[in-house]
This record gives structure tokens, C-alpha cells and sequence, in this order.
């Protein structure tokens, strides 16, 4: 792990800094009720995993936040039946064949296309209508 | 609105949530700039969607052995605290406010990974140019001084 390099003092500054990813991370996730997998897979890949168990760890890591931060948006009345049940079923689907198309789609091309359309939708959220 | 359109844009995010690419980062944007669903409750459909659908993906992934379990006792309890702080003032910030910032939290992201993912490319590249150069010993020595990005990208992931 990257604490055995270094002095004790970058190394207490280096877990400090991990843990306020992890604390804005969480944040990001409870506010915006989504991306804060972006944030946790990075810090997972430095502490030392590898792509893969970075992702299936951010997975474990993200599902007890979405449970509980979705639990309070349905207490506090943030809540669409209806809405919910027709998106989440199309998000199933499609989580499926996103799992199966990895293995055999170019991820440059798309990840960069992803990233392009997702500074668009940025830019126009920021803007405002 | 027809249903049929809030089906295709889960679709939309899972496609991109199955590849591990952060589907909710597409999925709500789709559902408030295409589909004019309140900020809020996008935010409430995106977190209720992922629950159900990462329940079996982490059941998979737990028995391939890809959960690493330190990595999320360190992680997980704080990022859990973060986010049930914010979940719970999220519901009373402004439509408008919560989303002009998750715009501003789009871009950062998007230009953040994408740079990210032209660095890899470049250097993965620059990993390969030696053992297949087109030019002479002197290019690839050039290239070797140069640059420590030289050594194949995925040694360190293998360990």
C-alpha cells in the first residue's frame, strides 16, 4: 500500500486525504443521488486495486449509500411510483447488455464519446433553461 | 409523456452503468433535459433504480472474489455518513440550485475522465513504440530517457 512510503507526516496527510474523498464521495452521492461511484472508483484504483475489483468494490461501497440516501428521499416525499418502476426496468435491461457489450465494444471510442456528451449535458444543466 | 420514453432512457444509463462507466450520471441528465422530470425526483428514480439493479451485479461480483473487503471498511463508513448528511438537506435545496451544481459536477467529471482517459491511451501507446519502434536504437532510447511512462501501464495491476 502507499502508506509504507514516505514519512510518518505524508503518510497521516495521505489517509486524511483518502478519507475526505471517501466523506465527499458520500456527499456527492446523498446530494446529487448518483456519480459518486466516479469519485469512489479512483480513490479505490490508488488505494491499489486493479480496475476490475476497483469497480466491484465501488459497487459494494455505493449500494449501502443509494439504500439509505433513497430511503430518506422517499420519507421526505422525493418519490414517483410510476416513474420509478418505468425507468429502474429500463435500467435493469440495459444494465445487462451494458455487461455483456464490454467485452466485445471499443471503450476509447465510446468512454471518450460518454465523456463529450457528458460535459454537454453539464454545460446545459449549468446554464440553466 | 409516453412511457416508452422513461424505459429507453434507463435503458440509456443501465447500458452505460453495466460497462462501469457511472450510469447515473447519464440517466439523470437524460430524464430532466429530455424528458423535463423534476430535478428531485430524477435524483429519487436514479438512486432507487441503482439499489435494484447493483443488488444481483454485487452478488456476482462478491463471488468472483472482485470485492475487496479492507478497501471497503476503509471507504464505506465515511462516504455512507457524507452521504446521509447530504441526502437528507438535499430534498429542501432548490430544483434550480441542486441542478446548475450537478451541471458544474458534469463538467468537472466529464473533462476530469476524459483527460484521464487520453493520458492512458497515450501512454499505453508510448508503452508499445519500443518493441515494435519503426525507427533506430537512437528513437527508442530517446523515447526511454524521456518519459517513465515508458513501462507497460498494467504491471502494478497484476500484484
Amino acid at each position: 500500500m502507499n502508506d509504507s512510503k514516505g514519512g510518518k507526516s505524508t503518510a497521516s496527510r495521505l489517509a486524511f486525504f483518502k478519507y475526505l474523498a471517501a466523506l465527499a464521495a458520500g456527499c456527492v452521492n446523498g446530494l446529487f443521488g448518483g456519480g459518486g461511484g466516479m469519485l469512489i472508483v479512483p480513490l479505490l484504483s490508488f488505494f491499489g486495486l486493479n480496475a476490475k475489483k476497483a469497480h466491484a468494490t465501488a459497487v459494494a461501497v455505493i449500494l449501502p449509500l443509494c439504500l439509505l440516501s433513497a430511503i430518506i428521499y422517499i420519507v421526505k416525499g422525493c418519490f414517483d411510483m410510476q416513474l420509478t418502476l418505468a425507468v429502474g426496468g429500463g435500467v435493469i435491461a440495459g444494465g445487462i447488455a451494458g455487461a455483456l457489450l464490454l467485452k466485445k465494444s471499443n471503450n476509447f471510442l465510446l468512454s471518450m464519446f460518454f465523456y463529450v456528451v457528458m460535459i454537454g449535458a453539464g454545460i446545459k444543466m449549468a446554464v440553466g433553461r | 409523456m409516453n412511457i416508452l420514453w422513461f424505459v429507453l432512457a434507463g435503458v440509456a444509463g443501465g447500458v452505460i452503468a453495466g460497462m462501469g462507466m457511472g450510469g447515473g450520471t447519464l440517466t439523470i441528465p437524460i430524464l430532466t433535459l429530455a424528458l423535463d422530470v423534476d430535478q428531485k425526483i430524477a435524483q429519487s428514480v436514479n438512486l432507487v433504480a441503482f439499489v435494484v439493479m447493483s443488488v444481483p451485479v454485487l452478488v456476482i461480483h462478491i463471488k468472483n472474489g472482485l470485492v475487496d473487503f479492507p478497501s471497503l471498511l476503509k471507504t464505506a463508513p465515511l462516504a455512507l455518513i457524507g452521504s446521509a448528511v447530504c441526502a437528507w438537506f438535499a430534498p429542501d435545496v432548490p430544483a434550480e440550485v441542486l441542478s446548475r451544481c450537478f451541471g458544474g459536477f458534469l463538467i468537472a467529471l466529464g473533462a476530469w475522465q476524459g483527460v484521464k482517459a487520453l493520458k492512458d491511451k497515450f501512454k499505453s501507446k508510448k508503452g508499445f513504440t519500443p518493441a515494435m519502434c519503426p525507427l533506430d536504437l537512437v528513437g527508442c532510447s530517446v523515447l526511454t530517457v524521456s518519459d517513465k511512462a515508458y513501462y507497460p501501464k498494467n504491471l502494478k495491476d497484476d500484484g
